[in-house]
C-alpha cells in the first residue's frame, strides 16, 4: 500500500529544522503487505529461556549429586553390587543375543535342509506315482488293466432300485464271508452276459480281500492308483468334472487299489442291480 | 628382605618386558598389518549371501509334480590351489559321477576357475565338499527337475542353466509364465564367528519364492496319449505327431503330447525341432477335417439340412481346377450327412458354393481361424487364411475342403470343441490355478446355434459308422463322432501338392450326443504305406479315448 502523500512533507520538515541534531534515522517507508513483527525479539527471548533451562538443569544435577541418598550409596558397598549386577546383565544380554543369532543360523540351515528334503520327496513322490510304474507293479502282482469294453456301467432306476435293494436285504447276512458269497452270487448272475466277471463285481458289495472272480479269467484291476482314483471318482454321484450322470454308474473291479470306489459307489443303485 | 625385593623387581621386569612385547606385537598387527588383517577378517566374518528364490512347482490337475526346483550346487575348482591333483581326481570322480580321466583333465587346466559339475543335488554336493579338498568350492543354485522325464516336455519347456541367466525360463510354460514361477532372490548379511558360526544375520532383501502353477493336464492321460503317439510313430515312422485331449465344455486341456519326445532333464539329448510344441506351433493344411466348418456354416445359414441331397460326380471343375474325390465312383446322390461321412471333396465344394465366398470367409473367421486361440502356451502360431480380397476363381474349389489355408492343431481342436460344446467357441486353457488361486474359465462366444451344433455332431457320427472313413474305430458303449483328414503337403521343391507327403489327422469327441471329451490327433508325413487319417490317426484317437473315457468316469452314451 502506498503511504498517504501528506506523510512525506512532515519528515522533510523535521530534517530541515536548523540547530537541532538529527538523533534518529528517518523511519523507513512502509511497504505493502501484512504487518511484520521484529524477528529479533522472540529469538532473544528464546535464548534467554534456553539459558534458564540450562542453568536449571545444572542446578538440578548439582542438587542430585549432593543428595544425601546418593552420597550414602556411593560411600557404601552397595554400589559395587549394583555395578556388578549391571555388568553381568549386559554380558548375559550379549550372550543371549549371540545364542539367538546362532539359533537363527541353525534354523536357516535346518530350513534349507528341509527344503532340500521336501524337494527330493516331491520328486520321489511324482516318480512313484507314474502310471507306467504302477501298471508294471500291478502286472507283476498278476493284475491287468481292465479293457474299456469289459467295463460295465449299470443303469440306475431310482424307483425300482429301492425295491430291489430292499429285496436284497431280506437275504440273511450271517458273517463276513457272506459278503463274499453274495458278491460271488451277484457276479455269477451278471456274468451270464459273457463279459469279464471280475470287472463287473459291484465294488460296494465285496471286500477286496474276499472277492474271487467266478470265471476262469485272471483277476483284473480297474485301474492302478491314479487310475483307480479316476474309477472311484467315476462312481461318485456328487457332481464334479468326472461325475457320471445319475442315469448310470460305472462298476469296476473291487481291488485293494480302488478303495475309494468301494466307498463312493452308491450302495442303493449298485446293490440293487447286483441283487437283481 | 632385599632378596625378596630383588625377586619382586625381577618378576616386575619380566612382566614389564612381556607387556612391552605384547604392546609391540599389538602395534605391529594393528598398524603395520592392520589393513590386510581387517580385510581378511571382513572376508571371513562378513558375508553378503544371495538367497536364491525357489522356482514355483508345476503340477498336474491332481497335484502330481511335473516340475520341481531343488537346492543344488555348482561345484568349481581352482587348480592352482590343488596340492595333490591325482589324488583329488580319484576322490572326486565317483562322487561326481565322472571318470577319473575327465576329472583329472579338469583339475589339470592352467586356470584359476573350472566347473567340475553344475547343478549337483545339494546332498551329493555336501559329500563332495566334506572331502575338504583345497580349491574345491560350491555355489548355491536351484536345480530344475522334471520327475516324469519327457512327460509333457514341450508343454513344460526348459529353464536355463547358463551362468548369468540361470533359472530363467527358455521355452514352454517355463518361459511363458517365467515371471510367476521365478520369484525374487533375496539378500542376507551374515556375521560369523571365528569358527564360521553365524552370530548375526540381517535380511537386507527378503526372498520371494516363485508361485506354483497347477495345470489342467492329467498326468495319466498325458502318459497314455504319449504312449499312443509313440506307438503311432513306431508303426508309421512319421516326421512328427501331436495329440490334444480336451474337455470341450470348458476348453481345459487334459493332455498335450508331441512326438518326438523331449526330455527337459536332458535338453541336449533331443533334436532342436523336438523342442517345439507342435500343437500350437505347427501350421498345416487341415484337409477334410475342415469340411466341418463348411458344413456348419451352410447348416446355420439354412442353406442345407443334414438330409439335403446333392448330385455328386467323381470330379468337379472350379475355374481352372479340377478337383477329384478320393476314390473314383460313378455319379451318385449323397445327402449332406453322407458327404461328411464319406468325406466327399466334390460334395463339400458344392456346399461351399451354396454359401458363397463372402459367407464362407466369415465362417472361417468365426470359428477362430486366422487368429491365435489364446491358449496360455508360448509360441502359438495363428495360421494363415486367405483374405477375401485375395480369393481367386478357384479359391472356392479348394478352401471348403481344407486346402489353401494353414491352421494349427490347437485351432482345429478348438473349432471342434465349439461344435461339441453346443456351438460356443471357448479359448482353450492349460493353467487351472496360480499360487493355489483358481483361474477363471475363459469366456466363450456362440458361433453356431445349439441346434446346428447338435446336427453337426449327429452327422459326424456317420464318419465312424459303417461306410464312414473311420468305421473301424469304435469303443464299446460309447457313441463316437469325428472327422478324418488326409491333406497333401506342398512340396517345397516344386511348389505343387506332394504325391508322397501327407498330414493324416482325426478330430473327434464322445459321447456324441453330449460330448465330454475331445481328442485331436495330427500325424505329419506318415510312412510305411499308410497315409490316411482313418488308418493312421483315427485308431490313435480310439486308443486314447478308450482309456480316457472310463478313466474320467464318463458314462457311455
Amino acid at each position: 500500500m502506498t503511504p498517504p502523500a501528506a506523510a512525506a512533507p512532515t519528515v522533510r520538515a523535521r530534517t530541515a529544522l536548523p540547530g537541532r541534531p538529527l538523533t534518529t534515522a528517518p523511519r523507513p517507508r512502509r511497504v505493502s503487505g501484512p504487518v511484520r513483527r521484529n524477528p529479533s525479539v522472540p529469538a532473544r527471548r528464546q535464548a534467554e529461556e534456553n539459558a534458564g533451562l540450562l542453568v536449571g538443569l545444572i542446578d538440578a544435577s548439582r542438587r542430585v549429586s549432593s543428595h544425601r541418598l546418593l552420597d550414602r550409596l556411593i560411600r557404601g558397598r552397595s554400589w559395587i553390587v549394583l555395578v556388578a549386577f549391571a555388568l553381568i546383565g549386559i554380558v548375559t544380554l550379549q550372550l543371549g543375543l549371540l545364542k539367538l543369532n546362532a539359533g537363527i543360523g541353525r534354523s536357516l540351515e535346518r530350513s534349507a535342509l528341509l527344503q532340500r528334503e521336501n524337494a527330493a520327496l516331491s520328486i520321489e513322490n511324482s516318480e512313484l506315482a507314474a502310471g507306467n510304474r504302477v501298471e508294471a507293479t500291478a502286472a507283476h502282482l498278476g493284475m491287468q488293466l481292465v479293457s474299456p469294453g469289459a467295463l460295465r456301467f449299470l443303469s440306475v432306476h431310482p424307483g425300482a432300485d429301492v425295491a430291489h435293494a430292499a429285496a436284497a436285504l431280506k437275504a440273511p447276512l450271517q458273517s463276513s464271508s457272506s459278503g463274499a458269497s453274495a458278491a460271488q452270487a451277484s457276479t455269477s448272475s451278471e456274468s451270464t452276459s459273457g463279459e469279464s466277471s471280475a470287472g463287473q463285481t459291484p465294488a460296494s458289495s465285496a471286500p477286496a480281500a474276499t472277492s474271487e472272480p467266478s470265471s476262469a479269467e485272471s483277476p483284473t484291476v480297474a485301474a492302478p492308483t491314479g487310475e483307480a482314483s479316476g474309477a472311484g471318482s467315476a462312481a461318485t454321484p456328487s457332481g464334479g468334472e468326472s461325475a457320471p450322470s445319475p442315469s448310470s454308474v460305472p462298476v469296476t473291479a473291487p481291488t485293494a487299489s480302488s478303495p475309494t470306489s468301494q466307498q463312493a459307489t452308491p450302495a442303493g443303485g449298485t446293490q440293487a442291480e447286483a441283487g437283481g | 628382605m632385599a632378596a625378596v625385593q630383588s625377586r619382586i623387581g625381577t618378576i616386575f621386569a619380566l612382566f614389564f618386558f612381556l607387556l612391552v612385547l605384547a604392546a609391540g606385537r599389538t602395534a605391529y598387527l594393528g598398524v603395520v598389518r592392520g589393513g590386510s588383517l581387517r580385510k581378511a577378517a571382513s572376508d571371513q566374518q562378513l558375508t553378503n549371501e544371495t538367497v536364491i528364490a525357489q522356482r514355483g512347482a508345476i503340477t498336474d490337475r491332481d497335484g502330481t509334480d511335473l516340475a520341481v526346483s531343488e537346492p543344488a550346487k555348482d561345484l568349481v575348482a581352482d587348480p592352482y590351489l590343488l596340492t595333490h591333483t591325482l589324488e583329488s581326481a580319484q576322490r572326486l570322480a565317483p562322487l561326481l559321477g565322472q571318470s577319473q580321466s575327465t576329472v583329472l583333465t579338469k583339475l589339470s587346466q592352467h586356470s584359476g576357475f573350472v566347473y567340475l559339475a553344475r547343478g549337483v543335488p545339494a546332498a551329493r554336493a555336501q559329500k563332495i565338499l566334506a572331502l575338504k579338498i583345497p580349491g574345491v568350492t560350491g555355489t548355491a543354485v536351484m536345480r530344475r527337475v522334471y520327475p516324469r522325464g519327457p512327460l509333457a516336455g514341450q508343454v513344460l519347456g526348459l529353464v536355463s542353466t547358463a551362468p548369468g541367466s540361470q533359472g530363467k525360463g527358455l521355452a514352454g510354460l517355463e518361459y511363458a509364465r517365467d515371471s510367476i514361477l521365478r520369484g525374487r532372490s533375496g539378500e542376507r548379511h551374515v556375521v560369523s564367528d571365528a569358527i564360521g558360526q553365524p552370530v548375526s544375520i540381517t535380511e537386507t532383501r527378503p526372498v520371494v519364492p516363485g508361485s506354483s502353477l497347477k495345470l489342467t493336464l492329467d498326468a495319466n492321460i498325458q502318459q497314455r496319449t504319449e504312449d499312443v503317439l509313440g506307438a503311432v510313430a513306431k508303426d508309421f515312422s512319421p516326421k512328427d505327431a501331436t495329440a490334444i485331449v480336451m474337455d470341450p465344455r470348458t476348453g481345459a486341456i487334459l493332455a498335450l503330447a508331441n512326438w518326438p519326445q523331449e526330455n527337459p532333464n536332458d535338453p541336449a539329448g533331443a533334436p532342436a525341432e523336438a523342442l517345439e510344441d507342435r500343437a500350437v506351433g505347427f501350421d498345416y493344411e487341415p484337409g477334410s477335417t475342415f469340411k466341418v466348418v463348411t458344413v456348419s456354416g451352410a447348416l446355420q445359414q439354412g442353406l442345407i439340412t443334414p438330409e439335403s441331397p446333392f448330385n455328386i460326380p467323381d470330379q468337379i471343375q472350379v475355374a481352372d481346377r479340377t478337383i477329384h474325390d478320393d476314390t473314383e465312383h460313378p455319379e451318385e446322390t449323397l445327402t449332406a450327412s453322407q458327404i461328411l461321412a464319406r468325406s466327399s471333396n466334390v460334395g463339400a465344394i458344392k456346399i461351399g458354393a451354396l454359401e458363397g465366398a463372402g459367407d464362407f470367409n466369415n465362417w472361417v473367421h468365426r470359428f477362430g481361424f486366422g487368429a491365435r486361440t489364446g491358449v496360455d502356451l508360448s509360441g502359438e502360431e495363428m495360421g494363415v487364411t486367405l483374405p477375401l480380397s485375395h480369393y481367386s476363381g478357384s479359391s472356392m474349389g479348394n478352401l471348403p475342403i481344407g486346402q489353401g489355408e494353414l491352421v494349427t492343431p490347437m485351432q482345429m481342436a478348438t473349432a471342434y470343441a465349439a461344435v461339441a460344446n453346443g456351438g460356443i467357441l471357448r479359448p482353450p486353457h492349460i493353467i487351472s490355478a496360480v499360487a493355489n488361486k483358481p483361474q477363471p474359465v475363459p469366456t466363450g462366444h456362440r458361433v453356431i446355434s445349439s441346434a446346428t451344433a447338435a446336427e453337426v455332431r449327429h452327422m459326424l457320427e456317420g464318419v465312424l459308422a459303417p461306410g464312414g472313413t473311420a468305421s473301424e474305430v469304435s469303443i464299446p458303449g460309447y457313441q463316437l463322432a469325428g472327422k478324418t483328414g488326409t491333406a497333401s503337403k506342398i512340396d517345397p521343391a516344386t511348389g505343387e501338392y506332394s504325391k508322397s507327403a501327407y498330414v493324416a489327422s482325426f478330430i473327434g469327441f464322445a459321447p456324441a450326443a453330449d460330448p465330454k471329451l475331445l481328442t485331436a490327433v495330427v500325424v505329419d508325413e506318415p510312412q510305411n504305406g499308410s497315409i490316411f487319417g482313418g488308418t493312421v490317426a483315427a485308431p490313435a484317437f480310439g486308443q486314447i479315448m478308450s482309456f480316457a473315457l472310463p478313466y474320467l468316469g464318463i458314462p457311455p452314451g
